[in-house]
């Protein structure tokens, strides 16, 4: 009986561990920037942006927090560029902003990706996304603002559960 | 040793749903500011038509107020035209553009002149309005009245200064004073001849 139990210890310890150490590695970039001298914030995947047409983007890919100027109901072109240093799966582009402010047109991109929203976000998501280490990829979206005003659009890639 | 694996196990389980549950960042962030503007948009108000009844053959004028409610400058135009006019009226629709900065407004006045006399109906803006055309006018303006009186005065003026000459020439010479005497004479029979008059009328 003794062993038995042992038995089923284990082997919970060891599904456990197999479902959390994927979980703990992703989990070693952080949710959020530290701030504080002398500590930079590395992530597996660079973020820029740009505005542009349905075709290309225009003007020069940017990290900063840049601000949009549009006319309700004339869609803007955002593109957003990333290159990731790690082989990643099943990652998507966030896009958080209220469905009622901004209507991002769904498109099926190369690969299956496909923009969707997600009321529990409140936020566009694109995916999923494959990368593999050194990959670099461009994804367009047709934002369509719906109401004046002024928004902001927070954009990530983030890992879905 | 069971009770260590057991609080290991639980641990590792406590560990391992909030990291699995949990949405992870794996980018920088952005912040994209966006201020949406509304295009121009243009709203048509007091549509008016003066004078209300135009007389056949003269100009009425027909305006309306048009406002840009939008965030940013535009154009637009506006046609007049009519929806409802006499048969033998012809009309060939007129259009008139303006550009109006975000929050201005502007007056677009059109000129017609119905040739026919006749009920007309206008859309201007996506608003109409009805007037009618009159072929004769049953009134002076206020200036045409005030003429009149003048012409009146003038012309008793006139033919008072007439007779007073020609009596003046039948008459022998007399000297100021009877002449005046006389003239007063003349003015006072011609005021008791005329209250005869009326009181004759009134009876």
């Amino acid at each position: 009986m003794k062993h038995a139990i042992k038995y089923v210890v284990l082997v919970t310890l060891l599904v456990a561990f197999t479902f959390t150490m994927p979980a703990l590695a992703a989990e070693t970039t952080p949710q959020s920037p530290i701030v504080g001298p002398g500590l930079n914030v590395t992530y597996p995947v660079s973020l820029l942006w740009t505005t542009g047409t349905a075709d290309r983007a225009v003007g020069d890919y940017v990290s900063d927090h840049s601000q949009l100027q549009c006319v309700q109901d004339s869609p803007v072109y955002l593109w957003f560029k990333s290159t990731s240093s790690q082989n990643l799966t099943n990652l998507y582009l966030s896009l958080e902003i209220p469905q009622e402010v901004v209507h991002i047109v769904p498109e099926v991109f190369p690969g299956g990706t496909t923009i969707t929203y997600s009321s529990a976000d409140g936020a566009y998501l694109a995916g999923p996304v494959s990368f593999m280490a050194g990959d670099t990829s461009e994804i367009c979206f047709r934002v369509v603002p719906l109401q004046r005003g002024y928004y902001t659009l927070d954009v990530q890639w983030i890992k879905e559960k | 040793m069971r009770k260590i694996l057991v609080i290991v196990a639980i641990a590792v389980a406590s560990l391992s749903i909030p990291v699995l549950a949990a949405t992870t960042s794996l980018s920088n962030n952005i912040d994209v500011g966006m201020l949406v503007k509304a295009p121009a948009t243009f709203v048509y108000s007091d549509l008016t038509v003066s004078p209300e009844e135009p007389v056949v053959g003269q100009n009425a004028t027909i305006s309306v107020r048009v406002d840009n409610t939008g965030d940013l400058v535009g154009s637009c135009s506006a046609t007049l035209v009519f929806t409802e006019m006499p048969d033998a009226f012809t009309y060939v629709p007129q259009t008139q553009a303006v550009t109006l900065d975000a929050g201005s407004h502007d007056k677009l006045v059109f000129v017609v002149s119905p040739t026919v006399a006749g009920v007309y109906k206008v859309d201007l803006g996506g608003l109409s309005s009805t007037f009618e055309a009159v072929s004769v006018s049953y009134g002076l303006p206020w200036w045409g009245y005030a003429l009149v009186v003048i012409l009146v005065v003038t012309a008793i003026g006139a033919i008072m200064a007439y007779n007073s000459k020609r009596g003046a020439s039948e008459t022998p010479k007399l000297s100021f004073r009877d002449s005046l005497t006389l003239r007063f004479l003349k003015l006072a029979d011609y005021f008791s001849g005329l209250g005869r008059f009326i009181r004759r009328k009134k009876k």
